[in-house]
């Protein structure tokens, strides 16, 4: 749906020289090359998507820096400050500032370090941050650039490659404190990766598709939030999530106050910012597939009524509006979230980090996968729902069946938990202390001789 | 302290004969508190052995010390433990008092026993905020700060000086409270208790928090005895010692507080203590407060302070544990030897103790809970 | 299928990519170079999944072998001592072993060409199922909340068909797990942990 809108909004929208232009490139290169292409494929699928890519990628920079200042701003709430407010009103020139800073710094590779690798460790991450971009769902019609339809797998897939920047970032440096932080990196990110996956896999029942404007449809169709249904997934999508970005905390490969600088001890100037840049792009990308997956993506229940009261002609613009705000919306919301448990929490230590990958989350994963099948076979069995054209339909009976489900399910699974949890030495620390010191705040000493 | 340890060492029990990598953890490590340099000897992640390396902050106060006059010294002690001056200064009058038996008024007395309390909660606070930090919980650390910039006011107000206090004089106070002194005090401890509360509730209750201090840098009440230890480290293993109690000094014998004891031993028993110790300090200045007496601030002093020829060992209760001097005089305006026994230094000799078979991240978590500061371990 | 235009010139650009890739994952000198070529070599192969349109293959294989089993990879090359570069990663044994890289490249190559010029090495039909797999194309203008028959009927293939085979991998999988846990752990991690 998303591509034929995109191909008619190409052809109307697109002006005719792009069209003659890119003829006119066509007849410059070999046939060979060509023989299965015909120009308006090639506007549509190259030069339209360029395009959008060019637009799309100013955009997703500038929220980025923006990010970190809003990142700033928030953090100096939270701890009673002011936060940045000289460059420019509010502070709001102090990305660009940043930016300008880390550009023209001195650009150190150390010495002995292993320069290709080290070099290329900046790329991939970015690279890979970037990628993935391109599959978001940020609006309905052309406020897309792509539906391609393994879309979730792909930014699954491309975000896992991006770890091999952080890791081969600690390892090219040749030095023990990036070396430490690659090593937790990595344990992490196998880890939590394999959680996002399976609780991934438990969406995926309701979604019927891996493509991100598919499931945005899907709970179009529905008129509901997945989140509704799936409560259990998104709590441990959203704990893996900033594990798998790497923040607090989940900070361990850049622990400042244990590994210095982590895997970019090393890393200074532009490279430094490019890893910085990936990582908030990173929690862009995190937080749109949190609202894609869970809060519905750019749908928001009345939006089609909305634009149904107005005029045809302004239909389908109003539409993208209210959804690329909605998207907006939701992502700002849970990047809010983030920043706010980066400022609140201590940092986990590197074993309760793996303790909490494969022995809460993980077990939590799997069980909602089977406890979420089982409701929807049930679902299906009382005939709630109907599989139509790989779409779900169901009455308000099935909702209310799902969502009430959805919630209950917290229960099995927490009683599951706590079975594997319970005897593990760090399970509810705070009721193995209940004879903690202040009992002996009565005890008084004898006072003493006075000096003479 | 300093011993060499074999940078590499092949452990055959591993079975890739992984080697051992040997970290140096500062002396330009952001949580080392300063300029303390650990040598670390790691199995993967885990501490196999441990070896502090001091010193970068050597300057040679003790030696400093046998070339001053009396009351020269004085302001060299605001600089050793700098974070709690007050408390050092503290230390070196009454020390130079007790060699010559001179009685300090009753006013500057309670005076001292305000301004070091204070400055005990000063230090406790910076404790909390880069323990806090430490472990990953920026946010206390600036919440800290807040408070400790309160308190911080009031000495500038009072010594001028934010960092190294210096009123205390031989037999009393230089100069008298000013005006609003007590004002300011009282509102700082109204608003305290309820400031101790937000970090409790950041911290006491928190998952992440309880997980990296609960157990960790368990020390037994004998190991602590055995390792001289003094202050937090010491009763948060159990054991009830504290100098103001011991064998008070000033007025702390009038005063009634009471001496937080841990049980465990553990980094989270020592956070405990001295959250503790925080609100005994406030009841301590709230009682001196009331009891406030007034008259002269300077006892009878001679122009030039000669100490008697002889030996005397003094000691109080620092924010960090016990500090003692002992000042060997040969009847001269100069002391013969005035040597110091810091609480940081003799408390970070359980850092290996506590810290073998942990991990990095415990490391730097035991650092904090012992709460050193490098200018007094290096003098 | 015939390569044509574009799709031909991703098909030699990925291919000569996965071949130089390959070549370079053993003949680097440290192994984290070759683990990284070894990447190269994978994404590679992912992309002539793609030209394939085989979209799931394609995703679930750098998922999997890129990051899980090749971060792994460079997660025990950083733990043992990777700096001490062979200075000949060729043994005694290279002369032999190229001679039978060549014997089984030369037979693979024959085998082709045979089977380009025969029709196929067994001349079974194909069964209605197999052709319906294979002619399983996306189609483009399906809306985008059908599953991809692709996944569909890899997962439908996987747990029917292949079930066996899939539970047997698995368990194996398992097996060896379990075996190099049990390896791994010494006697102080036991007394640590237990």
């Amino acid at each position: 749906m998303m591509i034929q809108w995109l191909w008619i909004t190409a052809l109307h929208v697109a002006p005719k020289w792009l069209e003659s232009l890119v003829e006119q490139l066509f007849a410059a290169l070999p046939v060979w090359l060509t023989s299965n292409l015909t120009p308006t494929d090639a506007t549509d699928f190259i030069v339209w998507p360029l395009l959008q890519i060019g637009v799309m990628l100013l955009i997703v920079l500038t929220v980025v820096a923006y990010l970190t200042l809003a990142e700033r701003k928030v953090s100096a709430w939270i701890q009673v400050r002011v936060g940045p407010n000289r460059t420019g009103p509010l502070g709001l020139l102090q990305p660009a500032a940043d930016g300008i800073k880390l550009l023209i710094k001195e650009d150190v590779i150390p010495f002995k370090a292993d320069k290709v690798v080290f070099t290329l460790a900046p790329i991939i991450s970015m690279v890979c941050a970037f990628i993935v971009l391109a599959v978001l769902p940020y609006g309905p019609h052309y406020a897309s650039i792509t539906n391609i339809n393994i879309g979730l797998l792909f930014i699954l897939s491309v975000s896992s490659v991006g770890v091999l920047g952080i890791i081969l970032g600690g390892w090219a440096s040749n030095s023990k404190y990036p070396l430490l932080g690659a090593l937790r990196s990595s344990a992490q990110m196998v880890s939590y990766e394999a959680a996002i996956g399976l609780t991934i896999v438990s969406a995926l029942i309701f979604t019927r598709t891996f493509s991100m404007q598919g499931i945005v449809e899907a709970q179009r169709s529905l008129g509901v939030w997945f989140i509704l249904f799936l409560f259990p997934s998104f709590i441990v999508f959203l704990v893996s999530a900033v594990a798998e970005t790497n923040r607090a905390p989940f900070d361990l490969a850049e622990a400042e106050s244990e590994l210095v600088g982590g895997f970019h001890t090393e890393y200074s100037g532009f490279r430094f910012s490019i890893f910085f840049i990936a990582e908030y792009t990173n929690m862009v990308v995190v937080s749109a597939i949190a609202a894609t997956l869970y809060l519905g993506g750019w749908y928001v229940p009345g939006m089609d009524w909305v634009a149904a009261q107005l005029p045809a002609a302004y239909r389908e613009a109003a539409l993208t509006l209210m959804g690329v705000t909605a998207f907006s919306i939701k992502c700002g919301a849970i990047l809010y979230l983030f920043i706010w448990m980066r400022w609140t929490f201590p940092r986990y230590r590197y074993d309760q980090l793996m303790e909490l990958g494969w022995k809460w989350l993980m077990p939590a994963a799997l069980a909602n996968i089977v406890l979420t099948a089982t409701i929807f076979i049930l679902g299906k069995e009382l005939g709630l729902v109907r599989s139509v054209k790989g779409v779900l339909e169901m009455a308000w009976q099935g909702k209310v069946f799902f969502t009430v489900a959805g919630f209950l399910s917290l229960f099995p699974i927490l009683a599951l938990l706590n079975a594997i949890n319970r005897n593990s030495r760090s399970f509810n620390l705070r009721a193995q202390r209940t004879t903690i010191p202040l009992s002996t705040r009565k005890v008084k000493l004898s006072p003493g001789v006075k000096p003479a | 302290m300093h011993t060499a340890i074999p940078l590499v060492t092949h452990h055959s029990e591993t079975l890739f004969d992984a080697e051992e990598m040997v970290l140096s953890m500062g002396p330009q490590h952001p949580s080392t508190h300063g300029v303390l340099r650990v040598i670390l000897k790691l199995d993967g992640e885990r501490v196999v052995d441990l070896d502090c390396d001091i010193g970068y902050l050597h300057r040679g106060a003790e030696k400093i010390f046998e070339n001053r006059l009396y009351p020269m010294i004085a302001p060299y002690f605001d600089r050793l433990d700098y974070i709690a001056a007050v408390s050092n200064g503290l230390l070196y009058v009454e020390t130079v008092e007790k060699a010559m038996g001179i009685e300090v008024p009753p006013r500057a007395q309670y005076l001292r026993v305000i301004l070091t309390e204070l400055n005990r909660l000063s230090s406790h606070l910076l404790w909390l905020a880069t323990h806090a930090l430490d472990i990953g919980g920026f946010t206390v650390f600036l919440y800290a700060f807040r408070e400790r910039e309160e308190i911080l006011k009031i000495f500038e107000n009072f010594f001028g000086a934010r960092l190294t206090c210096h009123a205390f004089r031989i037999g009393g106070m230089t100069y008298d409270a000013y005006p609003e002194f007590e004002a300011q005090v009282r509102a700082f401890c109204d608003l305290f208790p309820k400031r101790l509360e937000e970090y409790e509730t950041l911290l006491n209750e928190n998952r992440i928090w309880l997980g990296r201090t609960v157990g960790i840098g368990v020390i037994s009440a004998e190991d602590a005895i055995s390792l001289g230890l003094t202050g937090a480290p010491l009763r948060g293993s159990g054991v009830d010692y504290d100098v103001r109690k011991a064998s008070p000094y000033e007025c702390y014998a009038d005063l009634d507080f009471d001496i937080p004891i841990g049980e465990n031993g553990d980094t989270f028993d020592r956070y405990l203590v001295r959250m503790e110790e925080m609100r005994q300090s406030r009841r301590i200045i709230l009682q001196a407060l009331d009891r406030l007496p007034d008259g002269p601030v300077l006892g009878k002093v001679p122009k030039v302070i000669r100490v008697p020829a002889g030996e005397v060992y003094h000691s109080v209760e620092g924010p960090k544990g016990e500090l003692g001097l002992y000042l060997v005089s040969d009847g001269g305006t100069k002391p013969y030897r005035l040597r110091m026994r810091p609480a940081s230094f003799i408390n970070l000799a359980a850092l290996r103790k506590m810290a073998i078979g942990s991990l990095v991240s415990d490391v730097v978590a035991v650092i904090g809970s012992l709460d050193i500061v490098l200018g007094e371990i290096d003098r | 299928m015939l390569l044509v235009g574009w799709e031909a010139l991703f098909f030699w650009l990925l291919t000569l990519a996965a071949l130089f890739a390959a070549v370079f994952t053993v003949s680097a000198h440290n192994p984290v170079h070759c683990a990284l070529f070894l990447i190269s070599t994978l994404i590679a192969t992912a992309g002539l999944f793609l030209l394939l349109r085989a979209e799931f293959v394609a995703g679930a294989q750098i998922l999997v072998y890129v990051g899980g089993i090749l971060v792994l990879f460079l997660f025990v090359l950083m733990l043992v001592n990777t700096r001490s570069e062979v200075e000949n990663p060729f043994n005694r044994q290279d002369k032999v072993g190229a001679f039978i890289a060549v014997l089984v490249g030369l037979a693979l190559l024959g085998a082709v060409t045979y089977t380009q010029q025969r029709g196929g090495f067994f001349k079974t039909k194909p069964s209605a199922d197999r052709l319906a797999i294979e002619n399983a194309r996306p189609d483009p203008n399906a809306p985008a909340g059908v599953i991809s028959a692709d996944t569909e009927t890899l997962g439908v293939t996987l747990y029917t068909r292949a079930v066996l085979p899939f539970e047997i991998a698995s368990v194996l999988l398992l097996m060896a797990i379990v075996g190099s846990v049990l390896l791994a752990r010494d006697r102080r991690q036991e007394e640590t942990y237990d």
